[in-house]
């Protein structure tokens, strides 16, 4: 277990570093939870393809990477000070810093908030058929069978696999226990950047309450406990959509490129990625305030980066078809073939919309989310029409899932739409359900900032 | 010391106090999901507990197994008897789910006779009498066809 925490801690440095180059103005809090995500990203996109070059999957070549990684980040870090680039005595220093530094009281509270979660977590029987027979089922086949080979003990094959080599990386080094603490790891990767990217706004404070609201979103938790995809998946893409949407806002390409790694990061998870990298593109195009072509040209440039690899390992080198390709195109067909069913899509929307609205495990996320988004319109509206175009997109690319899944091609008992929404509307709400609450956290900034220390000429706080 | 009630800092402080209640309300409802209440397996873990091996590789592919086992056991138009040995949901949705055309339902061998099971799966030890012990399901657990079906 100790090597598994080694190769996290040293991984994760190296994503840090990098996301310090990338962005100069981020926080120490946000650095380690965007160093974690991208150290994912990148390790999940090397290790793929050196699988599919007949590397042996396991511990050992983790443990090489971040290594590998962390003394690259090192070095060229040290070059760059060397050369007094400001970024490289920045990431210089701050590598120090976190050493050196105890956490402040908020800092803390996360860590403790995510050191629950994990103590939580090793207490949750895997259950779940996903988890049992896609993602800790490849991950154990990769383990069995010492090479790609091994993913044939799971289902949906050509499902992305940079989760199931994280975990069998996880398995080889700590066991189980290692594994299941996987969904702790990225939820307080994703609640340190809300709190990081809420405290450049304003108050640390409001950004670690709403980094504790984003976490507990109903079944956030739950979710992050059983090896599901879904909690990694939301992860990054919420990480994404929040630098998507300070890109939009503040015009910084570094947002953007961390926003657009981020996005790749989504693409080595989970199936639709490309249908949510289609909504925040649609986003950018839209809302960003210049520079729109040459700034979608570097967001499809870091996703197709991303996702290729692993399209052209599954079908060339593994033979794995396409999968549910078909399924992505059914609305369109039905609609042109003049079979396009209204009935199912209202069916759909009035489940959406009960769940949504009257759901009552879901506290208060509608009216918080409701109240954030109006409020963000108003003080900016360019910030708050994006946020809520990507909540919107994101249900529609839902509402697009779910008409096609009538379509899929298995035995189920009963009604099969039925059984869908019920099996996966509340793992998809991880998605979008916390850029409301971050939409909330940004209003309840502005409202602080504008009404205290913008009025009183005082400059915005930035840790 | 007078503090000016801005009316922003009002809006500001109700969205806190929602955020606030919204933590309070959600801490329980966010631990839950439809395969049962977090940390029912008690602390420790269980898996800790096992063999270096075991804890590597086999605790988790339990109801995997589990369910290969009972689809080599039956045949389409059985109706098994499944002990609650998992949380619930087991029967009700992954079970059902893969099992499919397979009828499961859940309860001991009275209402597994009553109900025309066909199938029960029993902790191995008990006794069943005029069942026929088909093969093991996961370590501790038999699957028996029943007399007359």
């Amino acid at each position: 277990m100790l090597l598994y925490f080694a190769a996290i801690i040293l991984s994760s440095l190296a994503g840090g570093l990098v996301s310090a180059t990338l962005h100069p103005k981020l926080s120490k809090l946000e650095m380690a939870g965007l160093g974690f995500l991208l150290a994912f990203g990148a390790q999940a996109w090397v290790l793929q393809i050196l699988h599919a070059a007949g590397v042996p999957p396991g511990g050992g070549v983790q443990l090489t990477f971040s290594v590998a990684a962390a003394a690259g980040a090192i070095v060229f870090f040290e070059w760059r000070s060397r050369r007094k680039t400001v970024y490289g005595r920045r990431a210089f220093a701050i590598t120090r810093g976190v050493f050196r530094a105890l956490p402040p009281p908020r800092v803390a509270l996360l860590v403790t908030i995510v050191a629950v979660l994990a103590a939580g977590a090793t207490c949750w029987p895997v259950l779940g058929w996903d988890a049992q027979g896609i993602w800790v089922g490849k991950a154990e086949g990769l383990i069995i069978a010492n090479s790609l080979r091994g993913l044939e003990v799971g289902e949906h094959l050509h499902y992305p696999i940079g989760l199931p080599i994280l975990m069998a990386g996880a398995l080889d080094l700590g066991g189980e226990p290692a594994v299941k603490l996987i969904g702790p790891l990225f939820a307080g990767s994703l609640a340190a950047v809300v709190a990081g990217a809420l405290a450049r706004q304003g108050s640390a404070w409001i950004g670690t309450l709403v980094a504790v609201a984003v976490l507990v979103v109903p079944f956030a938790l739950s979710y992050t406990f059983i090896a599901y995809a879904d909690a990694p998946m939301a992860a990054a893409y919420v990480a994404s959509s929040i630098y998507l949407v300070e890109y939009v806002r503040r015009g910084n390409r570094g947002a953007l490129w961390i926003s657009a790694a981020l996005i790749g990061v989504t693409s080595l998870v989970r199936l639709e990625a490309p249908a949510l990298f289609a909504v925040n593109l649609a986003v950018l195009i839209l809302f960003a305030r210049s520079e729109r072509l040459r700034s979608a040209a570097i967001y499809l440039g870091a996703f197709v980066l991303a996702w290729v690899p692993w399209q052209i390992i599954s079908r060339l080198v593994l033979g794995i078809e396409g999968g549910f390709a078909n399924l992505a195109l059914a609305p369109f067909s039905d609609f042109v073939t003049g079979e396009f069913d209204l009935n199912r899509v209202g069916v759909i929307s009035e489940y959406f919309l009960n769940r949504v609205v009257f759901w009552e495990w879901w506290s208060l996320t509608f009216p918080l989310t409701a109240a954030g988004l109006i409020l963000v319109l108003v003080w900016e509206r360019r910030v708050g029409a994006a946020l809520t175009a990507l909540i919107a997109g994101n249900l529609l690319v839902l509402l697009h899932e779910y008409y096609s899944s009538v379509y899929y091609d298995v035995d189920i008992f009963g009604d099969k739409l039925g059984y869908f929404l019920e099996s996966g509307f509340d793992r998809m709400t991880l998605h979008w359900a916390p850029l409301g609450i971050f939409g909330a956290g940004l209003a309840i900034q502005a409202l602080l900032s504008g009404g205290t220390r913008q009025a009183e000429g005082l400059p915005l706080r930035s840790t | 010391m007078a503090v000016a009630l801005h009316p922003r800092r009002l809006i500001a402080g109700a969205l806190v106090l929602l955020v606030v209640v919204h933590v309070g309300m959600s801490l329980g409802t966010s631990v839950r999901n439809r395969y049962g209440p977090a940390g029912s397996l008690g602390f420790p873990p269980r898996p800790l507990a096992l063999s270096s091996e075991l804890k590597r590789l086999g605790y988790m592919r339990d109801p995997f197994v589990f369910i290969r086992a009972i689809e080599a056991g039956t045949s389409e138009d059985s109706f098994i008897a499944v002990p609650k040995i998992y949380e619930g949901g087991f029967v009700e949705i992954v079970g059902r789910y893969y099992l499919y055309p397979r009828r499961l339902m859940t309860g001991d061998i009275g209402e597994a006779m009553e109900s025309g099971a066909s199938h029960i799966i029993a902790r191995i030890g008990g006794e069943l009498q005029g069942a026929r012990p088909i093969l093991t399901v996961s370590g501790e657990y038999v699957l028996y066809e029943l007399p007359g079906r």
